[in-house]
């Protein structure tokens, strides 16, 4: 009796001791991919890290969707521009992944935002002004029964003509050096005037 | 006159050298601001997906299987491989079980989607789903549609899932008017920041 009593006293301690198992699917290192910006023609690249979570194997896949509300104009569904590589993925516990989404801007696209109907699509309590998202979803590998996330996406397509400067790295890091870029020119211009007045020289004798 | 030359040579690699001076100075001490900018750093709470567990084992689940049934029939005790056929979920006015539970292990709140694909076969006339609280033991009636038609579709549920809480699933399929066939769908829960 005593000898139950004890087992029984120590399995309620177990059960108090050990810690709640809590099982988890696959991480993603952002919620959302809103206020990206782009000018027309251009194709802006994100990427989205996964993190496998699960004891279990599993396989999966992205894809985009729109959540169609009557009375959408044609900015909020951008599903086409998107792309993601890898597509398809297996992720196993402890392992990360990292995925490019690709969202290409078509040339005739007009300035303003697009996919979403305001710049706070993504913000706590504003699910009702998103309206296309990246999503990624798995299952247990050979199950039949995923889990995933919908990440809203919106994309502001800046003018075309305030296309940024080609030259525009080039000023910049003159800007940023112009100490250093007049100096060095001194530099060479001081070594080099001896040189020269040597070569003069040698000519004349 | 050499010695002139010579003199302002000397003076030109003087001033070379200390504008080689200066210039190492400015460039150093640009790296050393470098150094020092303060690189800033955010981070957000932890976000995951759902986990779809058994009716009472947080063990994640991989099938969900409606067992056979009369043409035209309403199958409502669909069971997990978790839990198996001999727990299936019980529909009732008091002491209903769901088919699965759905665990938010997100660090935020997320509302909860369900996904079908297309039932192969025609196997399915349409397919109902409830999504509640735990506490709740008298789902009775299954009738929140998932699928209309049996196809393929995309429900926002409105059925938010605070971090670390549960909710639990009642799924229930209306086969179609075809006898003897069988066939396969999958099912997706996809969370969305609230």
């Amino acid at each position: 009796m005593r000898c139950k009593n004890a087992t029984l006293f120590v399995l309620l301690l177990g059960l108090l001791i050990v810690p709640a198992f809590v099982v988890l699917a696959t991480a993603v290192d952002r919620m959302s991919l809103c206020n990206l910006e782009g000018y027309p023609g251009e194709t802006v690249e994100m990427q989205i890290t996964l993190e496998g979570d699960s004891e279990e194997e599993r396989s999966g896949y992205w894809y985009t969707h729109y959540k169609e509300i009557e009375g959408d104009d044609d900015k909020m569904d951008i599903t086409a521009w998107i792309t993601t590589e890898p597509n398809d993925y297996t992720i196993k516990q402890g392992e990360t992944k990292i995925f490019t989404v690709k969202i290409k801007i078509p040339e005739d696209a007009q300035p303003g935002l697009w996919g979403a109907t305001s710049k706070e699509a993504a913000q706590e309590g504003h699910s009702g002004e998103r309206r296309t998202y990246v999503i990624f979803k798995d299952a247990i590998t050979g199950g039949n029964v995923y889990s995933g996330l919908l990440l809203p996406t919106s994309i502001n397509v800046l003018e075309s003509q305030t296309s940024p400067n080609p030259l525009a790295p080039v000023i910049n890091f003159v800007k940023q050096n112009i100490v250093t870029i007049v100096l060095s020119i001194i530099i060479i211009l001081l070594l080099i005037r001896p040189l020269l007045r040597r070569k003069k020289q040698v000519s004349k004798g | 006159m050499i010695s002139k030359i010579n003199k302002a040579e000397n003076k030109s690699l003087i001033l070379a050298g200390v504008l080689i001076l200066t210039a190492t100075l400015v460039m150093s001490a640009a790296v050393l601001a470098a150094d020092n900018d303060a690189s800033q750093e955010a981070s957000t709470t932890q976000a995951a997906t759902v986990s779809i567990v058994g009716k009472v084992a947080d063990t994640a689940i991989t099938t969900i299987t409606f067992p056979e049934g009369a043409a035209s029939a309403t199958i409502s005790t669909p069971y997990n491989n978790v839990d198996t056929v001999t727990d299936a979920q019980v529909v009732a006015g008091s002491d209903s079980e769901p088919v699965v539970r759905l665990n938010n292990t997100s660090g935020g709140t997320l509302q909860a989607w369900l996904e079908i694909t297309t039932w192969s076969d025609g196997v399915a006339a349409s397919e109902d789903y409830e999504l509640v609280t735990t506490a709740t033991t008298n789902v009775a009636v299954v009738d929140d549609v998932l699928s209309a038609d049996g196809n393929s579709a995309s429900v926002d549920t409105s059925v938010t899932i605070p971090t670390t809480e549960y909710r639990a699933l009642y799924l229930e399929l209306v086969l179609s008017a075809l006898s003897g066939k069988s066939g396969t769908s999958t099912l997706t829960v996809l969370g969305e920041a609230a």
